[in-house]
């Protein structure tokens, strides 16, 4: 039995899970949330994020030495929160002595819906975090032949346009978008909807990132050996790819 | 895209300037300030954040890169951009937060990241005009 | 404890640098690790320019892990976490300040935030075993210039500040107009040694009467405008002649605001601190200045002069025997006042 401690600060509210899990090579024997702990301020996760942390310890009657795995969600997201969650895991794992888990974002947000609705067979969850500019972070997950999720869309930068663009190269035909791109770009999003394509949008409970997940992927990354040194604990920006051409561009033209 | 040339004859019409541009900016306003080392891209912004209703003392950002004033009708950012003048670290300091937040940004040598200024910002080419205390201001607008 | 002494683990990371100290009992430094000096000593040997620089996240648990390694020390001799929480750049700032809280959680030690002000004042402590407030304290670097009197450990009160450029900005601008490199201040130290300071008259801005602010950019515009109107009637520039001008237009009018005040302030000490208080014209006229009013003066050795960790550490050990520490709800305040 062994506890994972969740960092999730990639959106606008921190949230923090303790995991008690079991675990042996390649497949998570054993899983359940001791205790979960949710933001209430948004964004204010450097003030916030460790007195959360300390909560869901002090909660579950455990010391922090207890903690055996730090998951943490890696981003894409909000580039500040990104940073204070890593940092604070590095950090963690540096004095604990522990390895990380660089959690992906956009899959941990997907797996939150995937858990708590009943979907059709043939859904395909797409994340999506405003990146600004009519621009996100997003993805499309759907369940795979033993039930975790894959990738259908490949995560990254897109802009609105290009991923329903993506949903359509893909001839998917059932959508459950969800994530605050659906706040800022669901206009966009219907003006891109494909013919015979069905959307619709995560309830706000679950439309969310929250820890939770964060922790269950963390035992699955645990069981595949795909765990991480704090020095190897990297964030993942998925830098808008505007920024990208127009510097390519300008180093093109010298 | 509007372009506008103004003749400024003295500190006085910078203020009044400055502080017509702080009065009117809405939250998301980037203002790119270009000109050479004299030419009071810093004097300028202490008058837009006059206008802004900023209490604070407006001091250089040359140093920290960064400074940040909340006493205002919305939250100001002042940049100096000329130690960094390279797209891959302004996003390391999280650029994209400050233009694309809820904020006015006001960016002193915006020309060397040129291509990080949003669309819609208002672009200001300050240069010196004939007499020490002239300027011409040639100013842009995205929208 | 470390050899029977309050140790601390302190961080900084307010703009360009990620630093780590471990300090005891406030005034013996036992490391030192700075991440631009790391580079200097692995690469090159010499001066570069900015390498790694507010690269925190990447180097923060890298120079830490330093720290502790040349402090011979573990995470386990540590009684306490200090960390910069202001001002400075809010991103390099963050950095710093997670980390710092994730260490005190982690070690359930107790968290202290230093402001870096207050760490710069605090190196001379370290410099000087036998310094006590009180004092008046001049704090000059590239990002501040202020005038405080310092009444206790925990006790200061800012008489003046900058309210345009700070002192190390000013020698910045200057040396770019003169097409001398960065960091302007020790290129411009240098090259004035060999030129005339009275070549070039530039006006010395003292502002209102009892003033004890200061305001550089009228000086930088002053020399900005000598060298357009020497070029345009095509004369030639000795560059050290206006280097050496410029300087003393700055210096005297910081070291008569500085002095003033303290004679005025009835203080027999004055202690410099930050960047430019390794200037050497600047170390000078102040001993000069001192020396004529019969105070004693203190400077800090060059690597304390710039951004440390140990100077953290001293001032959290002082916040700390005051009976003040900070929870974990601590934040990041890029405009902390004094």
């Amino acid at each position: 039995m062994k506890y994972i401690l969740a960092i999730e600060t990639t959106g606008a509210f921190a949230s923090v899970a303790l995991a008690k899990a079991d675990w042996e090579e390649g497949h998570v024997a054993s899983f359940e949330i001791a205790c979960h702990i949710e933001g209430h301020d948004r964004f204010s996760h450097l003030q916030n994020l460790t007195p959360q942390i300390r909560q869901a310890i002090e909660e579950s009657g455990l010391s922090i030495g207890d903690v055996a795995v730090i998951a943490v969600s890696r981003g894409p997201g909000s580039f500040t929160g990104i940073r204070i969650g890593v940092s604070t895991a590095r950090a963690l794992s540096q004095v604990l002595g522990i390895p990380c888990a660089a959690v992906p974002s956009l899959e941990a947000m997907a797996l939150r819906l995937a858990e708590s609705q009943a979907l059709s067979d043939d859904t395909v969850i797409c994340p999506i975090i405003d990146a600004r500019r009519s621009q996100i972070y997003g993805g499309g997950f759907a369940a795979g032949p033993n039930g975790e999720l894959q990738p259908v869309i490949q995560p990254g930068p897109y802009t609105v346009t290009e991923f329903m663009e993506a949903i359509q190269a893909k001839a998917i035909k059932r959508v459950s978008f969800m994530g605050d791109g659906i706040d800022k770009y669901q206009e966009l999003i219907e003006e891109g909807k494909p013919a015979g394509c069905e959307i619709t949008y995560a309830d706000e409970a679950v439309r969310y990132q929250d820890a939770q997940t964060v922790a269950r992927i963390g035992a699955a990354m645990a069981a595949a050996g795909e765990l991480c040194d704090f020095a190897e604990l990297e964030p993942v920006y998925m830098r808008a790819a505007e920024a990208e051409r127009k510097l390519k561009e300008k180093q093109k033209n010298g | 895209m509007s372009k506008t040339t103004i003749k400024i004859r003295n500190e006085e019409e910078t203020r009044a300037f400055g502080m017509k541009l702080g009065a009117e900016a809405k939250a998301g306003t980037v203002v790119a300030l270009m000109g050479d080392l004299g030419t009071g891209k810093t004097t300028l912004t202490k008058y837009i954040a006059e206008g802004l209703g900023v209490t604070e003392q407006i001091t250089s950002p040359t140093f920290n890169i960064i400074k940040e004033y909340r006493t205002g009708r919305l939250p100001l950012f002042h940049f100096d951009v000329y130690r960094i003048g390279d797209v891959d670290e302004m996003f390391e300091i999280g650029y994209e937060e400050y233009f694309y937040g809820e904020g006015i940004c006001v960016v002193e040598w915006a020309d060397l990241i040129e291509e990080l200024i949003p669309e819609d910002a208002t672009t200001i080419h300050i240069t010196m005009g004939t007499t020490e205390e002239e300027r011409i201001y040639e100013i842009y607008s995205g929208d | 404890m470390i050899q029977g002494k309050f140790a601390i683990l302190a961080i900084e990371s307010s703009c360009d640098e990620t630093a780590a100290a471990v300090v005891l009992d406030g005034r013996q430094v036992l490391s030192n690790i700075i991440s631009s000096q790391i580079e200097i000593h692995k690469l090159y040997g010499g001066v570069v320019p900015e390498i790694a620089s507010r690269h925190h996240l990447d180097n923060i648990n890298h120079v830490v892990q330093q720290a502790l390694d040349e402090a011979k020390a573990s995470m386990d001799d540590i009684d306490a976490i200090a960390v910069t929480y202001g001002p400075g750049l809010v991103g390099a700032l963050l950095i710093g300040l997670a980390t710092a809280k994730a260490y005190a959680l982690a070690t359930g030690k107790p968290l202290i935030g230093v402001h870096h002000i207050q760490g710069h004042i605090s190196a001379n402590y370290i410099e000087h075993a036998e310094l006590e407030p009180p004092f008046m304290a001049l704090v000059v670097s590239g990002g501040h210039t202020n005038i405080v009197e310092v009444t206790g450990y925990n006790q200061c009160h800012v008489l003046g500040g900058t309210r345009d450029d700070a002192a190390g900005e000013a020698y910045d601008k200057v040396a770019r107009v003169l097409g001398l490199g960065y960091p302007g201040g020790p290129l411009i130290d240098k090259i004035a040694k060999d030129g005339d300071p009275q070549a070039v008259e530039f006006k010395r801005v003292f502002l209102e009467k009892d003033s004890l602010d200061f305001s550089f950019s009228g000086i930088k515009t002053g020399v900005l405008n000598y060298v357009n109107s020497q070029k345009q009637a095509g004369h030639e520039i000795n560059t050290a002649d206006v280097a050496a001008s410029f300087q003393q237009a700055v210096l005297d009018v910081i070291v008569a605001k500085t002095v003033g005040a303290a004679v005025k302030m009835k203080k027999d000490k004055v202690v410099m601190a930050g960047g430019v208080s390794a200037n050497s014209k600047l170390r000078e006229m102040m001993e000069t200045e001192c020396r004529k009013h019969g105070l004693k003066l203190y400077h800090p050795s060059p690597i304390l002069c710039t951004d440390n960790a140990a100077m953290i550490g001293c001032a959290a050990y002082y916040k700390y025997m005051s009976g003040e520490v900070n929870d974990l709800t601590l934040d990041a305040i890029p405009n902390l006042p004094l």
